[in-house]
C-alpha cells in the first residue's frame, strides 16, 4: 500500500472494529494488520490510551485456563467515533476532489 | 528468545513507568503470545523489546503531557498538575529513546542534538528566572529605603517607592511567565520525544 495510516486514523479504526464486535488485543491486531501496514506493537499503546481517555472499557473472560482481556466501546467512545466518521467523509471527499477533479471545492 | 525472556526484557525496559502501566502492558503481551499460533513467530514479528517498550513509553509521555495541559486549562485546585512528575516522565522518555537499538553514530548525533536543545531551552528559562530574581532583589530594598528617603526629600522618596514597586510587579509577572514557560517547554519536549519514540518503533 502506497498510503500510510496516521495516528488519528488508527484511533478511529480501532474504535470502529471494537464498536462492531468486542474483541481482544491479538484478534484486533490481526484484523487491523490485514488492512493497514502497521507494526504489531502499535496497537497496544493505542488501546491503552483510548482506555485511559474513557473511550474503551475492558473486561476479562476466561479462556483455556487463562484470561482474555476484551475491549468494548463506551458511550464517550461511540460519540467520538461518530465524529471521526463524519470527519473522515469530509476529508476523503476533499482528497478525492484534489486527486481527480482539480480540487474545486463545492 | 522465549516468551518468558521476552517479557522479562520488556519489563526491564518499562521499569521506570508507574507499576499499573507496567502490569497492564505485561499482561497484554503475555496474553498476546498465548494467542499466537506460533509463539516464536509472534516474538520475531513484534520486534525488539526495547522498541515495543519505546512505543508504550512514547504513548504514555504524549498522553500525560496532554492531560497535564488539559488539567492546567481546567485549573481546579483538586487536579493541580505536579511539575516534578512531568519532569520525571520526560526523563523516562529520554531513557527509552537512548535504549532503542539504533546505529551508534546515529545515536551519538541524536544525543548531541537533544543535548543542545536542552541546554538552549534551559539557558532561556534561566535568563528569565535571573531577570525576575534581579528585579525582586533590587525592588525590595528600594521600597524599604524609599520610606527613609521620603523624610529627607519627599518627591525622591515617592519616585523610589514607585520604581521599587514597579520592579516587584515585573518580578512577579516575569516569574509567573517563567513558570508557565517552563511547564510548556517540559510538555513540549515530552510530546516531541514521545512522538519520536512512537515513530521510531513504527517501521521496525
Amino acid at each position: 500500500m502506497r498510503y500510510s495510516m496516521s495516528a488519528a486514523l488508527l484511533d478511529a479504526c480501532v474504535l470502529g472494529v471494537i464498536s462492531v464486535e468486542e474483541t481482544y488485543g491479538y484478534d484486533l491486531t490481526q484484523k487491523i494488520g490485514m488492512t493497514a501496514d502497521i507494526s504489531e506493537s502499535t496497537v497496544y499503546p493505542v488501546l491503552r490510551r483510548l482506555s485511559k481517555d474513557g473511550m474503551l472499557d475492558t473486561y476479562d473472560r476466561p479462556f483455556e485456563g487463562r484470561n482474555r482481556r476484551y475491549y468494548k466501546i463506551t458511550d464517550k467512545g461511540t460519540e467520538f467515533l461518530t465524529e471521526c466518521i463524519a470527519d473522515w467523509y469530509v476529508y476523503k471527499e476533499s482528497v478525492e476532489k484534489l486527486m481527480t477533479a482539480g480540487g474545486c471545492v463545492a | 528468545m522465549t516468551k518468558k525472556e521476552y517479557l522479562f526484557q520488556l519489563r526491564q525496559n518499562l521499569k521506570h513507568l508507574p507499576a499499573f502501566e507496567i502490569e497492564t502492558a505485561i499482561a497484554y503481551y503475555d496474553e498476546y503470545f498465548s494467542e499466537a499460533e506460533n509463539e516464536f513467530a509472534a516474538i520475531n514479528k513484534l520486534g525488539a523489546p526495547q522498541t515495543v517498550a519505546a512505543k508504550i513509553i512514547g504513548e504514555y509521555a504524549v498522553s500525560s503531557a496532554e492531560n497535564a495541559k488539559n488539567s492546567e486549562k481546567a485549573r481546579n485546585a483538586a487536579s493541580k498538575p505536579k511539575t516534578d512528575s512531568s519532569l520525571k516522565t520526560l526523563w523516562i522518555a529520554l531513557i527509552a529513546l537512548f535504549a532503542l537499538p539504533v546505529a551508534f553514530p546515529l545515536a551519538l548525533a541524536l544525543f548531541f542534538v537533544i543535548l543542545a536543545l536542552l541546554i538552549t531551552l534551559f539557558s532561556i528559562v534561566l535568563a528569565f528566572a535571573a531577570t525576575s530574581l534581579a528585579l525582586g532583589i533590587a525592588g525590595i530594598p528600594m521600597v524599604i529605603s524609599s520610606f527613609a528617603v521620603m523624610f529627607l526629600h519627599l518627591p525622591t522618596g515617592i519616585a523610589m517607592l514607585g520604581t521599587g514597586l514597579a520592579g516587584l510587579g515585573l518580578c512577579y509577572f516575569i516569574g509567573l511567565g517563567t513558570v508557565m514557560l517552563t511547564k510548556a517547554i517540559v510538555r513540549g519536549l515530552q510530546t516531541m520525544i514521545g512522538k519520536l519514540l512512537i515513530k521510531k518503533g513504527g517501521t521496525a
